[in-house]
């Protein structure tokens, strides 16, 4: 006992000593990367999944955008429970960080291949589910530290294992530390519990209850050009920190802190006759933070004007060059003159702030599966999956950098010299909002969705085949709380309620040649509601809908083999995907029209093709190998229709065509190759290589420079360099790990301990993360580097020490 | 044994995490001190005095002058530039930035250190510089970078009190450039007063006359971009502050905001105007 006490106290003073493998979000593309399991981040046989293409793409494909059939990773369904939803300001994998990786993994669908989760209409969903871990009574610590950014993390999990008529249950606990002094990308805290508790019942029926919490807080990273970057000197280069009182100071920030309550109950006649109803209630407030600025001077370190390659005298240039080489701290935000600024105005006024955007958030989701065996060759299954959502946001401000107030003005309109137009709020203008006031735009979006499904499955000895249709309504309303001054008519209040119905219609059908071998086949119909995004122009302002809102159609077909025998595991598939009636929204600054525009993309035609295949083998019983091979071709069918909208009105300023016919729609590689080889000692000594290839990966389009407006203003050898993708670097990596077990037997216990070390890009590879065309364009001059892409690299080579101990 | 064994482990693991976390633990860049600089001021005056007319001169050597900020762009009146002067003149400093009068309000005492500037001018207006370009055959300068602020300029102080010279209007000459003067006894021609200051709309610019009452024409120019570009300017006599500016062989004065128009009197214009002088003077905005 006196050991145990001192195993536990001596792990928890290693809370500042271990480390997560975080990946970063970029606000701009509003991407949200999968949370990597620190110590498995090289996929092995002895951990995969029933698929090892996903598992090479989620462990390895993070540097290199490598995302599986153009879709993300998340975690969609928990407990039949879909997780998404279609007012987009929800992230659900935010709820989950840093405890997800507790959950039991119990399924990866690829392209709506039937599971028995029950009918999905999304094409890869990732299931995962609170069901007890273990039967056995266990807990176990983990404690890690990484290299790559200094972030500590310790988990602990107590098991009661599984005993009929007891209250069994799993209490996971997860602390991330992080501070900021030590990673380019800033700090983290973070604080995950999953608590489950099931009762099984002697009527072949159980009850469960789950708290899935997590709270967060953590800053951002954000991307830069690569001049600012080289002229950091490194590929790490975060220019969203700064210095304030000689400290460093994060204003991009993440918070997350909404638990999600589960309730489960199942009832099993048979294996196949069963229903289960979940329900799940997420309350709680997701907000992020950021740099806000009004009639100032631009405060981003690396704000084009500012960089060398601005100025076109080259004495000057070379001057600024040395001036930043020799005074690093210039590419990091400076406070300290923030502050001044705002010191030194009248009566205090704050032009620099950190605004913080607030969701708050109520969310129901629920569903009910039933499973009736018909005969021994048909199953019927049914259910119905539900949820409403209603969120809250709202600005306040986190901090007036010294300020006493800031005005209550909308920042992004074009000045038309009104003086009601820039008010957020005319009932009550010219507002000084304090600090943690709330400012800005403040709505509600509310959502109701009902998905009815059905499913016929067939079994025999040769032939396994499904088919099932779905339908679905769904709703969608913004209520307003103010009265902005662009649109005083109709930014308050409640606005109608938009109606949408979804359809689709899926098929299966497996060929069984023999016990190993197997063919087959999956096609689908889906037409999906266009998500609030889709649906309004701009929602922080009014519910005008936008002029192509549309639900969105699919369709595809995926032909797999595969062949399964004691020293072989090999698939093989080809897919084609299509989906139409898809529309794009940004917002930005146009240089020729001199002000703030929405730009919107209706009919966007896509498709996603592509061939697969994973083997897996050992060999000398000693090495274990798999192999990955992946090409998949994603890219614009069609030249889509576009309008730019004026900020103040909505108004048509110009609009045509955007020439993007066979321009990449991803910036996922088009060709990956992953080779994993694990070398096993024995049943407690492994060691691992692994090897990852990209090919031909383009860097995200930038769509509203492909139009008329541009094709008829410039030469056609410029027009024609705009019509081809930009290929990034050909790049690969090599990762390697080693893992030791042993065990100690005590009386009436047994300790196993685990210590894993794992290196990732062991040759420093320069990979970019994230690399796209800025939005913003010099339409005046169509220079094409006045505003450069902007990236977001990997760490470079790294390695992560983690030990876990378990005691049964 | 297998008690120390467990102990064994345990002190290992634990030394193991530490050191890996001490030799990873990086701190980052701490912010730098200020560019050390050196104290050998030159007066603006003589400053002036290394240009020449129509040329363009690069300050080779360690000129620094120090004066300071009597205008800037805090009302759009003036563009990408700022005001300085010290006791024996004053002269128009290029930046390029936008909002400068953030980080160079009135009244802030500033260091220049000018190697490696241009003297040049425009207009015979005499102006500091970063570079110039005569490669499109008319002379284009640049502003000293943002980024570069903090290597040639050295702010020292705020809130510098500033008293505009009093200059009549036989004493305006070039010595007077880029100072903040004050003329006295002068009104808008009637004519000007029908009319804004400048053409907000278009952003266009524009002159006013600015009579003497004792004989004599300044130029009021405004930038169509000047926050009080729309307004118009007022009928009366009285003071008008602002920096003495020459485009060619015209004297023109700037103004920095619509405070800076004290005409509440009479004008001088017909029988009465002797009558009707300002008693007392202005109050000088710091």
């Amino acid at each position: 006992m006196k050991k145990q006490v001192f195993v536990l106290i001596w792990l928890l003073f290693l809370i500042q000593y271990s480390f997560a493998q975080e990946i970063n979000e970029h606000d701009l593309l509003q991407k949200s990367w999968y949370e990597l399991e620190p110590d498995h981040w090289t996929s092995t046989l002895l951990n995969a999944s029933k698929n090892a293409l996903y598992n090479a793409v989620v462990y390895n494909g993070q540097s290199f955008n490598w995302s599986f059939r153009g879709e993300n990773n998340y975690v969609t369904n928990l407990d039949q429970i879909n997780l998404e939803s279609p007012l987009g300001k929800i992230k659900f994998s935010s709820l989950l960080n840093g405890i997800q990786n507790e959950f039991y993994k119990t399924d990866i669908s690829v392209n709506g291949a039937f599971s028995r989760q029950g009918y999905n209409v999304n094409p890869i969903v990732n299931y995962i589910s609170t069901a007890l871990p273990s039967v056995l009574n266990n807990v176990s610590f983990a404690n890690a530290f990484s290299s790559s950014n200094n972030t500590n993390i310790l988990k602990v999990h107590f098991n009661s294992g599984i005993k009929i008529n007891k209250l069994n249950y799993s209490i996971a606990m997860v602390m991330q530390n992080r501070l900021s002094e030590y990673s380019p990308i800033g700090y983290k805290q973070s604080i995950g519990l999953l608590y489950t508790a099931e009762r099984l019942l002697q009527n072949n029926s159980k009850l469960g209850f789950s708290l899935i919490w997590n709270y967060s807080n953590q800053s951002r990273a954000a991307t830069a050009v690569n001049e600012a970057i080289e002229l950091s000197g490194t590929r790490s280069y975060n220019p969203s920190w700064g210095w304030y009182h000689n400290k460093i100071y994060f204003p991009n920030t993440r918070q997350s802190n909404a638990p999600l309550f589960l309730f489960k109950y199942e009832k099993k006649w048979s294996d196949n006759n069963y229903i289960i109803i979940t329900n799940a209630i997420v309350v709680g407030t997701q907000s992020q933070s950021g740099l806000e600025w009004t009639q100032a001077t631009d405060p981003r370190p690396d704000y084009y004007r500012y960089l060398p390659s601005y100025i076109t005298d080259s004495g000057l240039q070379k001057s600024l060059k040395n001036w930043y080489l020799q005074h690093p701290q210039l590419l990091q935000t400076n406070f300290d003159k923030l502050e001044k600024t705002n010191l030194l105005s009248a009566e205090k006024r704050s032009f620099y702030i950190v605004s913080q955007q607030n969701t708050n958030l109520l969310l129901g989701h629920g569903s009910v599966t039933y499973s009736k065996q018909v005969s021994s060759y048909f199953e019927f299954l049914t259910g119905v999956r539900y949820a409403f959502e209603k969120l809250h946001s709202f600005n306040t401000i986190k901090d007036l950098i010294g300020g006493t107030y800031y005005y209550n003005y909308n920042n992004w309109i074009n000045d038309d010299g009104i003086a009601t137009s820039f008010q957020n709020d005319i009932l009550n203008p010219n507002r000084k909002i304090n600090l943690n006031e709330k400012w800005g735009a403040n709505f509600f979006l509310k959502s109701v969705q009902l998905q009815p499904w059905f499913e016929i499955a067939h079994y025999d000895h040769k032939i396994e085949s499904h088919f099932a249709l779905g339908f679905g309504l769904q709703g969608l309303q913004r209520d307003g709380l103010n009265e902005n001054g662009l649109f005083p008519a109709n930014s308050k209040g409640p606005s109608s309620i938009i109606f949408q119905n979804a359809a689709n219609f899926k098929a299966q059908v497996l060929y069984k040649f023999s016990g190993r071998t197997y063919l087959r086949a999956i096609a689908y119909l889906q037409n999906q509601p266009a998500t609030a995004e889709a649906t309004y122009i701009n929602y922080d302002l009014n519910a005008f809908t936008s002029p192509y809102w549309s639900s969105v159609l699919k369709r595809g077909i995926d032909l797999s083999f595969f062949y399964r025998a004691p020293q072989y595991k090999i698939t093989a598939s080809i897919y084609w995907n299509n989906s139409f009636n898809n529309s794009v929204k940004t917002f930005f600054y146009h240089d020729a029209y001199a002000q703030f525009v929405y730009g919107v993309i209706g009919d966007i035609a896509k498709q996603n093709t592509g061939a697969e295949l994973s083997v897996e083998t050992s060999i000398f019983d000693k090495i274990q190998l798999s192999y990955v091979s992946n090409y998949q071709h994603n890219i614009f069918l069609n030249n889509p229709k576009y309008q730019l909208l004026q900020a103040n009105d909505f108004n048509n300023v110009s609009g045509s065509l955007l020439y993007l016919s066979n321009l990449a729609a991803t910036s996922i590689p088009n060709f990956t190759n992953s080779l994993n080889l694990i070398f096993q000692f024995n049943s407690t000594a492994s060691i691992g290589l692994d090897f990852v290839y990209a090919m031909e990966r383009a860097m995200f389009v930038d769509y509203f420079r492909r139009s008329d407006f541009v094709k008829t203003k410039i030469d056609a050898y410029s027009w024609n360099d705009l019509l081809a993708n930009t290929y990034l670097p050909n790049s690969g990596a090599i990762n390697a790990f080693a893992s030791k077990r042993f065990m100690l037997k005590r009386p009436n216990k047994l300790y196993k301990y685990q210590l894993s070390i794992s290196a990732r890009n062991i040759l420093n590879t320069p990979i970019p993360v994230i690399a796209y065309e800025q939005t913003r364009f010099d339409y005046v001059h169509f220079n094409a580097n006045k505003y450069a892409p902007k990236y977001l690299y990997d760490m470079g080579a790294n390695y992560s020490i983690r030990f876990q101990l378990q005691i049964q | 044994m297998k008690m120390n064994s467990f102990f064994s482990a345990s002190i290992f693991l634990f030394v193991a995490c530490m050191l890996l976390n001490t030799a990873c633990a990086k701190q980052m860049a701490s912010a730098a001190s200020e560019t050390p600089f050196s104290d050998s001021i030159t007066s603006i005056k003589s400053f002036r005095k290394l240009h020449n007319m129509g040329m363009v001169e690069l300050i080779a050597r360690t000129f620094i002058i120090e004066g300071t900020v009597v205008a800037n762009d805090e009302h759009d009146n003036i563009y990408k530039s700022i005001y300085i002067q010290d006791k024996t003149g004053g002269i128009v400093v290029q930046l390029d930035g936008l909002s400068l009068y953030q980080t160079f309000p009135i009244g802030a005492l500033v260091r220049i250190y000018t190697q490696n500037l241009f003297l040049s001018d425009y207009r015979r207006m005499v102006q500091l510089v970063a570079s110039v370009d005569t490669s499109s055959g008319s002379l284009l300068t640049t502003g000293i970078p943002a980024p570069l602020f903090s290597k040639f300029i050295q702010i020292i102080s705020d809130n510098n009190a500033i008293t505009p010279m009093q200059v009549s209007y036989k004493n305006l000459g070039d010595s007077l450039q880029g100072r903040l003067i004050q003329l006295s006894d002068v009104e808008f021609s009637a004519a000007d007063t029908a009319f804004t200051y400048a053409d907000k709309k278009n952003k266009i610019g524009a002159s006013k006359s600015l009579k003497f009452c004792s004989g004599g024409t300044i130029y009021l120019r405004t930038s169509g971009y000047a926050d009080f570009a729309g307004l118009k300017p007022p009928k009366g006599n009285g003071v008008v502050i602002g920096i003495y500016s020459v485009f060619n062989s015209e004297k023109q004065i700037l103004l920095r905001d619509t405070s800076d128009i004290l005409l509440t009197g009479k004008r001088c214009t017909g029988a009465a105007w002797l009558q009707n002088l300002p008693q007392t003077g202005p109050k000088i905005p710091n």
